[in-house]
């Protein structure tokens, strides 16, 4: 017989589909704060924060409700190298493809935005875009100069290079939208509402608010590893409910069961 | 799925971590406070047997428990204590070593009170007083004396109990109060005066205000 914790775990699978997209206070505000910034006439727009913050599936979100109103285009993955990424930029901007042993020339592109300002507007978003080098960001930054092109360039940096990485791009850039991890009650609600979507309502009842605390304190909040730590948690109940059913309550977690979930991950250490 | 035997060891490995801080403060607390009743008590021993070697030496006189407080004061201003029966304060060698020695102090106030009417139960305090120099007893005896009006006995006992202790306000206060009664002001404000420089007690700083305005 299928566990019951068997179906949560997946809820907590990561994933930038929009459909898992959890609507919470401090993710509206972004979202609010991208989408104004799009309406307004500036050529980049930084969206910045630490892994796990939600960036890719609020660019998701965002290309997924401006798809039919705007030419937005949502590049999920950077390209290999430059001259696979302007062959990206030229198919966008032609909506026409290049064949594989041809270089795109870069001056004429740049004309080529010029002449379209004014006819046409489109809205790049380049997610992981730490992974560019810097030549290709001025190149990006050049094309934007154009006006007929914006971009929303999203990325993240490791602790030490945050600052570098900001002040990188704030001279470039015209708005920053800067993602933070959640706060004890945005994660309650993630959690709450990532499991009554999938009518879990039982599962969701069970968790409670030490345990939200205690879950919180592990992940600081990010919801890359809410995710982890959820689906381990609910791993470690279903091997229970399979094998050992008294060691697991429907009615409420065990603090035991976080406290191994969070040493498998490796938050605390014997 | 994961090795969860494992994984259950690895947490029991992390309760035991999480709780050896706490063991380790329990330890702390509980040596903290053996070591200081183990202090406390050989203190209460040491002066046990300074008691005791004291009293075998001071030759039937209680001095040891004289201070220089009032004593001195009254000494130097007032004559009649002369005439307190000091021949009653006196116990000798022999019952005082017995009295410390057997570490037992005898505070039957409930007994007191239920009799203190009767001038029997009075000898009887005076009498536990002299075997056990229970300050309780002799601060009793001089509260009770001054409410009933006898001044000479209740500025004795307040005496008596500042002679083994020279801290206790309450008998410099009666002490004072009884002086002021019997007419003699002058010495019920030098001792308070001399009070006050050394405590800055506000107790006595009104009484002494009561006393110079006549009202005692």
């Amino acid at each position: 017989m299928k566990s019951r914790y068997e179906s949560a775990k997946e809820v907590f699978v990561d994933s930038v589909d929009v459909d898992d997209y959890i609507e919470l206070e401090s993710s509206l505000t972004a979202y609010q704060q991208l989408e104004h910034s799009i309406n307004k006439p500036l050529k980049m727009i930084l969206l910045f924060g630490r892994p796990g913050t939600g960036k890719s599936i609020l660019l998701n979100r965002l290309h997924d409700r401006l798809k039919y109103q705007k030419e937005i285009y949502y590049f999920d993955t950077p390209a290999i190298n430059e001259k696979e990424f302007f062959h990206k930029i030229f198919k966008v901007l032609t909506k026409k493809t290049l064949p594989q042993n041809t270089e795109v020339n870069f001056s004429a592109l740049v004309n080529y935005c010029k002449n379209m300002r004014g006819k046409r507007e489109i809205i790049i978003m380049l997610d992981e875009a730490q992974m560019y080098s810097p030549e290709m960001m001025e190149k990006i930054r050049l094309l934007s100069d154009s006006r007929a092109v914006k971009f929303i360039v999203s990325l993240h940096k490791t602790e030490d290079e945050d600052l570098i990485a900001k002040e990188h791009f704030q001279s470039r850039i015209w708005e920053v939208v800067e993602l933070q991890n959640a706060s004890l009650k945005d994660q309650t609600t993630y959690i709450h509402k990532k499991l009554l979507k999938k009518n879990f309502f039982e599962i969701a009842n069970s968790i409670k608010e030490k345990n939200f605390k205690l879950i919180h304190k592990f992940t600081k909040g990010n919801y890359r590893e809410c995710n982890k730590m959820m689906f381990t948690i609910f791993e470690i109940c279903e091997y229970y409910d399979k094998n050992e059913p008294s060691k697991v309550r429907y009615d409420r977690i065990p603090k035991r069961i976080i406290e191994m979930a969070a040493l498998k991950l490796g938050y605390i250490n014997v | 799925m994961y090795n969860i035997e494992l994984l259950e060891e690895e947490w029991k490995r992390y309760k035991r971590k999480k709780r050896v801080p706490f063991i380790i403060g329990i330890a702390i607390i509980v040596l903290g406070i053996g070591s200081t009743v183990f202090f406390l008590k050989n203190k209460n021993d040491i002066f046990k047997s300074y008691t005791a070697s004291k009293g075998k030496t001071a030759k039937s006189d209680i001095d040891i428990y004289i201070d220089r407080g009032i004593t001195e004061v009254a000494e130097k201003h007032n004559d009649t204590l002369i005439d307190a029966p000091i021949e009653i304060a006196k116990v000798t060698e022999e019952k005082e070593t017995e009295v410390y020695n057997s570490g037992e102090k005898k505070k039957l106030h409930i007994e007191v009170i239920d009799v203190s009417k009767k001038k029997s139960s009075f000898k009887e305090i005076e009498k536990r007083f002299r075997m056990g120099h229970d300050i309780d007893d002799s601060l009793f005896l001089a509260k009770s004396y001054y409410q009933r009006k006898n001044y000479k006995k209740a500025e004795y006992w307040a005496l008596q109990t500042n002679k083994v202790n020279q801290n206790i306000e309450e008998s410099w206060l009666i002490f004072a109060k009884a002086k002021a009664k019997q007419g003699h002001r002058n010495e019920a404000i030098h001792i308070l005066t001399v009070y006050i420089r050394r405590t800055h007690s506000i107790e006595a700083k009104v009484l002494l205000n009561k006393i110079k305005k006549g009202r005692i």
